[in-house]
């Protein structure tokens, strides 16, 4: 009843069908946890990306459930992969290629796209989100229609230990590593995981579905002192062939984001960014930590679905990039668990064969026994949380930029981009993608094989709403490539080492 | 009785002009595939100044013999100083790894020995095949691989993921791994400079009342032949020699040469065209240069310690190699080139100072030359001989001939005299004889020109007689051999 009343409210017409469901008894309804994470890469225990990395409550998550191993976003940008993600639709289908402010999107573009948390409201779910479930503009979008219930947290003035990180003159915030001294209550991500920890709390008539959306380690990697001060120098660096990137096209090289190594290099920060990298996600690890051990005291513990994931990777130097924006391993593939304590035969296994991240929705219906609507991309992965094993034949999509897209599948990586330059590399022989076989002919019968599975239609870019769009494709083929161009002169000017080396 | 007055009388001369007042530090140096083409050896292709300065400071053996030239057997074979028949190895398995120890309990090895009485012993690097266990806490108080991998340049790295790959997608590459490597980087980055880097600080560092057995074992000349790029601008590529004898000599039975072709596991032998094999051969001096620099760290850092002349050092190799030597990369024979390895001992006082022997002796004969200098008891597991009376008396008869072995066409014996080298295939069992071979060893050329089998039909009758001789009496592990 009060589910109808809701969709109501909500103007798309396809709600209206997928809407009308039984009410389904509270106590069969599994109730969803969703931890979706902001910029997390593999530098996480559970998937063995940095010898360093701390984060024991996520490797216990990881422990109980599915850890899927290969998992890859729909686009490595906050804004795409979380509409994806969120709707349900791949880039290449909604014409949401970069950034969008979606409320400024003009009326009948998106409309016709259910987010996840309503169709669970409408559902006979309880709703509660907080704070980053999708890019943080695009909030307040059906906020009220979406959420029962809805809060968006920020830090309090935080006092930066300068001296103990990286706080860069000229200011870059994206390029500030530095703790906090605040008390814990001060940081928002420790308000949203209280947020969660009192819903928890409270006794709960219908199913929930609570979503908290921690916010690092998305730069600034600003966290509480404790947290840094579990890092000690030196940092492990990652991987990094300083020539990485002459054998890549130019489409694919503008993704590294060189404006920001300038300062680094040059301030030789990389190990403090590092060090500021790893304290963030230990303390998001903190955060997820206090969640679950609300979520163990209380009365939900047997009868709700964790799911854990980021939106996408982060690059900290490999392939001479830093942050996201790129189709290597290192922005496409995330943390994901699902752990659904009804028992799965799965649980406490890992997956390892290649899965989209676009796949959340179809799942999580399925595990509900929700009706998903007609226009959903993606497929339900509860066959690999009966059997981590099973073979996956669709290779994992991530697209950025109309006419870039990477094909990924457990053994290969294929990406073609706008100008039909390509990439291929062996995931098994060459796990940090240093080599680009795409252009030895010997390797074209692999190169064939994934071509069958890039789009075959792709819808235009949406052109209202536009936000950040920092990327060369086939609708902005020069800007982004000329940037880099000029950015690389500038590293070389400078003499900075190791030197850039391009085609 | 006259006889053996003089031999009294030789080791009693003989001991006092070694004499230790106090116990002397041990530094045992092992290199891996290197075969003797050093100055020191009246070659002149390599650039080696410490290991010919370790020469002329020491006594330099000419002709010394490895018992099996295969890594893990030979250097089981010296660490234990027993043969493969004594010790019952003879090779070893990368799936299959194991410690030795846990199948021979009873057997003293070397360091263990010296442990026993009174020394620290910490080893670096590859003393023992790790395939066949590295012995920590027998052996070693202490043991340290400090492995780095083959390859660090990013040129190999692209070789190894193309060819990985083309492999995953059942395509033959003609470079599996590269079989050379040069880059311009620091000796640290490899294995065996990181491990000379610990070595020296263990010296530095070292303050244990006890005296110490330090044992260093290179990596290289080993395939990959992979060293920092100034070791390789040492040398011409243009002046590189090709090998005198490229194709097999003449009577060589189909068992003489290996079916082991190493190579074919770096490349296609298919590309080994002239250019190709002074590459290779450009590549293995430049490991031994880079492999003798460390030994200079060392050294070096010895006698900053001011151990230098308290400190026996001994040099060894645990077999040779083939650089395209009848038309073969690889060792894993009983020929003279894979056999005949480097040994040099440099006595704390330099006693016989750059002396050459040439009596063919084994590497079975370290344990007992290093227990017998430092006054210690030889374990009596050990099947060699003291080396020491020979340092007084060249001529000093300490055993017929140097013996090798290979488990081929049933079991391979090889003995070494003074003037030949007689192979023999005999049945495992019965020593029932299979196949012979005989070769006259000419001191200039130090190969196989001709199997004269045929020629020297009571050289090879005597020969025989001396082998089967030693074996009926021989020691031989009765139970089952290690496994490998």
């Amino acid at each position: 009843m009060n589910s109808i009343l809701k969709t109501l409210g909500y103007t798309a017409l396809i709600s209206i069908e997928t809407a009308i469901v039984p009410k389904i008894n509270a106590q069969e309804k599994p109730n969803i946890l969703m931890f979706c994470v902001d910029d997390m890469n593999d530098w996480v225990g559970f998937l063995g990306g940095h010898p360093q990395t701390i984060t024991p409550n996520m490797d216990r998550l990881a422990s109980k459930g599915v850890n899927f191993t290969n998992a890859h976003c729909p686009a490595p940008g906050c804004s795409p992969s979380r509409n994806s993600l969120i709707f349900g639709i791949e880039p290449h289908n909604s014409g949401l290629y970069p950034f969008y402010n979606i409320n400024n999107i003009e009326a009948g573009v998106i409309d016709s796209y259910y987010p996840l948390p309503l169709l669970f409201r409408n559902n006979g779910y309880y709703t509660k989100g907080i704070t980053k479930v999708w890019h943080n503009p695009d909030n307040a979008y059906l906020q009220d229609s979406t959420w029962d219930e809805y809060s968006s947290h920020g830090d309090s003035n935080i006092q930066l230990i300068k001296e103990e990180g990286y706080y860069p003159d000229p200011y870059v915030k994206r390029l500030v590593a530095c703790p906090g001294s605040n008390p814990l209550e001060d940081f928002m991500d420790y308000k949203n995981a209280m947020q969660a920890v009192d819903f928890l709390d409270k006794s709960h008539e219908d199913p929930f579905f609570l979503a908290i959306g921690f916010i690092r380690p998305h730069t600034p990697f600003i966290v509480p002192k404790e947290n840094y001060d579990r890092f000690q120098v030196p940092i492990q660096e990652p991987p990094i062939k300083a020539d990485d990137l002459v054998d890549i096209p130019i489409a694919g090289q503008s993704n590294a984001q060189i404006y920001v190594e300038i300062p680094m290099r040059r301030d030789g920060a990389w190990e403090k960014l590092r060090r500021g990298y790893l304290a963030s996600i230990n303390f998001i690890d903190d955060n997820v930590g206090r969640v679950m051990d609300a979520l163990d005291k209380s009365p939900y513990a047997d009868n709700t679905i964790i799911v854990l994931w980021s939106d996408h990777g982060f690059h900290l130097g490999e392939k001479r990039t830093y942050s996201k924006f790129s189709l290597w391993n290192e922005a496409t593939r995330t943390p994901f668990i699902i752990y659904d304590p009804r028992g799965q035969n799965g649980n406490g296994l890992q997956c390892d064969e290649s899965v989209g991240l676009i796949n959340i929705y179809r799942t999580l219906c399925d595990m509900t026994g929700i009706e998903v609507p007609e226009y959903v991309d993606g497929i339900s992965l509860t066959p690999w949380l009966d059997n981590p094993k099973l073979e996956m034949e669709k290779p994992a999509m991530t697209t950025w930029g109309r006419g870039n897209y990477t094909l990924r599948s457990k053994e290969w990586r294929y990406t073609r981009y706008f100008d039909g330059s390509e990439e291929l590399y062996s995931e098994t022989c060459d796990p940090n993608e240093w080599v680009n076989l795409a252009n030895n002919e010997r390797f074209d019968s692999i190169k064939d094989e994934f071509s069958k599975w890039l789009p075959k239609t792709e819808a235009p870019q949406v052109s209202s709403g536009l936000e950040l769009y920092n990327v060369a494709d086939a609708d902005s083929p020069i800007l982004n490539i000329n940037s880099f161009l000029n950015n690389v002169s500038k590293y070389n000017a400078e003499g900075l080492q190791p030197p850039l080396y391009i085609k | 009785m006259k006889k053996f007055l003089l031999k009294a009388i030789a080791v009693s001369f003989t001991s006092s002009l070694f004499a230790q007042n106090d116990k002397p530090n041990v530094l045992f140096i092992a290199i891996d595939d290197m075969r003797p083409e050093l100055n020191c050896y009246g070659e002149s292709q390599i650039i080696s100044p410490n290991m010919d300065r370790l020469a002329n400071e020491g006594i330099t053996f000419t002709r010394a013999y490895c018992q099996q030239a295969l890594c893990g057997p030979s250097r089981l074979s010296l660490m234990t100083g027993m043969h493969p028949d004594g010790i019952g190895n003879y090779g070893m398995n990368s799936s299959n790894k194991i410690e030795w120890r846990d199948y021979r309990p009873g057997v003293t090895s070397l360091p263990e020995q010296f442990r026993n009485n009174g020394y620290y012993a910490e080893g670096f690097g590859k003393i023992y095949d790790n395939r066949l266990g590295i012995d920590e806490g027998y052996s070693w108080d202490k043991f340290t691989q400090g492995w780095k991998g083959a390859y660090s340049s990013p040129r190999a790295q692209e070789i190894l993921a193309t060819a990985d790959s083309l492999i995953a997608i059942g395509e033959e590459p003609d470079i599996i791994r590269p079989a050379v490597d040069f880059w311009d980087t620091t000796d640290e980055t490899y294995t065996d400079g990181s491990n000379t880097k610990l070595a020296v600080e263990f010296l530095q560092n070292y303050i244990k009342d006890e005296p110490f057995f330090l044992a260093v074992g290179f990596s290289k000349p080993h395939l990959p032949f992979v060293a920092p790029k100034k070791y390789w601008d040492l040398y011409d590529r243009n002046s590189i020699k090709l090998p005198q004898y490229a194709n097999v000599a003449p009577g060589f039975t189909e068992y003489t040469l290996s079916p082991y072709k190493e190579i074919e596991s770096y490349i296609s032998r298919s590309i080994i065209d002239e250019d190709k094999t002074k590459e290779l051969r450009h590549g293995y001096y430049a490991c031994i240069s880079y492999v003798d620099a460390q030994i200079g760290k060392i050294l070096q850092a010895l006698e900053d310690k001011g151990e230098l002349q308290n400190t026996i050092i001994v040099l060894w190799g645990d077999h040779g190699f083939k650089l395209g030597d009848f038309g073969e990369w690889a060792k894993a024979t009983n020929l003279e080139i894979d056999t005949r390895v480097p040994f040099i001992i440099r006595f704390p006082k330099k006693s016989m100072a750059g002396t050459k022997i040439a009596t063919p002796i084994e590497l079975t004969d370290i344990m007992p030359t290093l227990c017998d200098f430092a006054n210690i008891e030889t374990p009596s597991n050990a099947e060699g001989k003291s080396l020491l009376p020979l340092l007084c008396d060249q001529n000093a008869e300490l055993r017929p001939f140097a013996l090798t072995q290979y488990p081929r066409n049933g079991m391979a014996y090889s003995i070494r005299t003074q003037k030949w080298r007689y192979t023999e295939y005999v049945d495992k069992n019965t020593f029932e004889t299979r196949e012979q071979e005989l070769y006259l060893i000419r001191d200039e050329i130090l190969m196989e020109e001709e199997n004269v089998e045929d020629l020297y039909p009571e050289e090879v009758a005597r020969l025989s007689k001396m082998l089967h001789d030693y074996l009926e009496t021989a020691p031989r592990w009765d139970g089952p051999a290690i496994p490998y």
